[in-house]
């Protein structure tokens, strides 16, 4: 188990990256691994942020970054490949994306810790033309995917609980 | 005759897609319920063979809802369906009587697989 707070926090991205992975291979079929740092380009699209927040001994949250069109990619793959029956569908399919991407990090961070480390909250999703979200006092760090479904940035921000009951 | 399953989860994705991963085969999705509390009254009504529960949901969730239905019917058929399944959970589960379990995202194949064999 990590020992500094700067490992422990590598290890808790490491885990949130491996079950991106593992949920979009599950979902596609595909292999997928980090890239180099790119910028999502959302010129004439909407782009789109869905958030998961972390709760236990340590908090934050765990943000999906991506475009209208790459999000209606992983929704499309969800539904076993067929289009969605309407586009209202599109933010309940991305919402259960979020979900089995942080649960199975959760799944992975609380065994790795033998214990309940962190709990997961339902997920928000935002959408619009220029979308800019900052978490003050977090520790940030972010993996890059460019893969076939499109462009995924995972934007993981923890700290440290202050609350004695955790 | 199909087998009856009820779809206990909130999230709406997930009734969606069982029902489309049990099209044509020996399983019938009788109707879903977004809590726990509501999938009391579903199991009642609609007497299932088998239901799929989610653990996380608001007002009542999947390990009490497992409870309440074992009180209801010590032989009721449960596949708990989460995207959630680190030890501890699954041990707590277990302790309740809970014996099959499926993580999200998953397989029609799989689902069908986990169905036939907690109703064996």
């Amino acid at each position: 188990m990590a020992t500094t707070e700067k490992s422990k926090y590598e290890t808790l991205y490491e885990l949130a990256k491996k079950s991106f992975q593992e949920v979009i291979e599950e979902v596609t079929g595909d292999n997928v691994t980090s890239c180099d740092p790119f910028e999502i380009v959302t010129e004439k699209q909407l782009s789109l942020s869905i958030i998961i927040s972390l709760a236990g001994n340590t908090n934050g949250r765990i943000l999906l970054n991506t475009t209208v069109t790459d999000g209606m990619n992983i929704a499309v793959a969800m539904n076993f490949g067929e289009p969605l029956d309407n586009n209202e569908d599109l933010h309940v399919y991305l919402a259960e994306f979020a979900n089995m991407f942080c649960g199975r990090a959760a799944t992975h961070i609380n065994n790795e810790f033998g214990k309940r480390e962190i709990w997961i909250s339902p997920p928000s999703i935002f959408s619009a033309m220029d979308l800019d979200i900052i978490t003050p006092n977090v520790t940030s760090m972010k993996a890059y995917y460019d893969c076939p479904l499109g462009k995924f940035i995972i934007d993981m921000g923890f700290s440290e609980n202050t609350y004695d009951e955790f | 005759m199909s087998k009856k399953v009820l779809v206990i989860d909130d999230s709406p994705f997930v009734y969606k897609a069982v029902t489309k991963a049990l099209t044509d085969s020996e399983y019938e999705v009788v109707g879903n319920a977004l809590n726990g509390s509501m999938g009391l009254e579903k199991y009642s009504q609609l007497k299932p063979d088998v239901v799929t529960l989610d653990v996380t949901m608001p007002i009542m969730d999947g390990l009490e809802t497992a409870s309440n239905l074992f009180k209801m019917n010590p032989d009721v058929r449960i596949v708990m369906l989460s995207a959630m399944g680190d030890e501890t959970l699954l041990n707590q589960a277990k302790e309740i009587g809970v014996k099959h379990f499926l993580t999200k995202p998953f397989k029609p194949d799989a689902l069908k697989e986990k169905l036939a064999v907690a109703l064996q």
